[in-house]
């Protein structure tokens, strides 16, 4: 190699060197993101969250209480406003138990009951996941419900949200559409979630209601 | 006086450009979700006696625990600091020598979290700290060692700053062609 070979490539080291000693600082907290439990369901843990609706707000207390198992199925147990819910996590997807009873009669009848899709993870702002639940449910003998319950939702942005808790970074926005058809429980919903790291739900916002944390107790 | 050290620098060095293949370890939290990965990596580089100096560029890509379709790419390109300790010499002549060689490097990853069509892309200043075995024979140079890399980020914790790093445990070997 000659000599203005060797000192092109000497210069070009430098160069490379010096450019790269300027970039320190220039973080997008990428690493954070993709290490951080955005939905932790650790027993202890407790969120209390102040809930608007139209006419009035009032507090709202959702807690991790343990482990259980429901439908077969090893979850974990959150006290929602004291009312249980199960929930079951792993690496790739966060089910909810669900139950749809209808009653006729004295008597009432199972529409659906199953884990369903609440989040695909990892999360990662632009994905999208869905499902679709159908059945057909014989009433009485003679009373025929078909049911359906769908869920579509998207990863739709990465916030930061101000809330009486705190600020919270690199929270998630997840929007949610979920259509549920089965004879008088039929509903729609369209709602906002905002999921921190190492926190979970930290903002809820749906047509007339607005969820936003008050305080975080962590589990241990 | 900076022409004249360069022209020294030039006289009593040697270049030397090469690749490496390797594995590498998520940790500090990352394992929990990502799989360990393989590394591939290219160098180019200048040797003084004992002290190297290297541009490289890595490419790795983790993956998830589970079957899912996500992947997390990085790119690290860093300027590395290495300093040989010779412990021998092969018989084969004064070009053969083997030992231990400590390096040190500052760079920066390009990162890009990918799920299906989605994709997120950052980027994030890293730092390494490597030890490995070498031996050098005739204008070829093989090694083997661990690298210690860790990415450095901050984050605002209230009206401070916090950092957030996160380590990458690589074992690596590489292969160069000294000029």
């Amino acid at each position: 190699m000659s000599f203005d070979a060797r000192r092109r490539v000497l210069v070009a080291l430098a160069a490379g060197a010096l450019w790269l000693a300027s970039l320190p600082g220039c973080d997008d907290m990428t690493f954070y993101r993709a290490k951080s439990d955005y939905f932790p369901l650790i027993p202890g843990s407790r969120w209390t969250y102040i809930d608007s609706v139209v006419g009035g707000s009032y507090t709202a207390i959702d807690s991790v209480v343990g482990d259980s198992a429901v439908d077969g199925r090893p979850c974990v147990v959150v006290l929602r406003d004291y009312a249980p819910e199960y929930w079951t996590k792993q690496v790739a997807e966060v089910r909810q138990f669900t139950s749809l009873v209808a009653s006729r009669g004295d008597q009432e009848y199972v529409l659906e009951e199953r884990y369903r899709l609440v989040y695909a993870l990892p999360l990662v702002e632009g994905a999208t996941w869905s499902e679709s639940f159908r059945d057909t449910i014989v009433l009485m003998g003679t009373d025929t419900v078909f049911l359906k319950d769908s869920l579509r939702s998207r990863v739709a942005a990465i916030d930061s949200v101000a809330t009486q808790a705190g600020t919270f970074i690199e929270c998630y926005r997840v929007e949610t559409h979920r259509d549920v058809e089965a004879a008088e429980l039929s509903f729609t919903a369209d709602y906002s979630e905002w999921l921190a790291p190492g926190v979970g739900l930290v903002k809820r916002v749906t047509g007339t209601e607005e969820r936003v944390l008050t305080g975080y107790e962590p589990g241990r | 006086m900076l022409s004249l050290l360069l022209a020294s620098l030039l006289l009593t060095g040697g270049f030397e450009a090469g690749g490496r293949i390797g594995v590498v370890f998520p940790a500090s939290g990352l394992e929990s979700t990502h799989d360990a990965a393989a590394l591939f990596g290219a160098s180019l580089g200048y040797q003084v006696g004992p002290n190297r100096f290297t541009l490289d560029c890595g490419y790795t890509g983790l993956q998830a625990k589970q079957a899912n379709p996500y992947r997390f790419d990085v790119y690290d390109l860093s300027v590395r600091y290495g300093r040989e300790f010779v412990l021998g010499r092969a018989a084969s002549g004064p070009t053969s020598n083997w030992g231990f060689e400590a390096s040190a490097a500052a760079g920066v990853a390009l990162l890009a979290r990918t799920l299906v069509s989605a994709r997120e892309t950052g980027k994030a200043p890293s730092g390494i700290l490597g030890v490995g075995f070498f031996q050098r024979q005739g204008h070829s140079r093989l090694s083997l060692g661990l690298d210690n890399i860790v990415f450095i980020e901050s984050r605002p914790a209230g009206s401070a700053r916090t950092v957030s790093p996160t380590y990458l445990i690589a074992l690596k070997g590489g292969v160069t062609y000294v000029f």
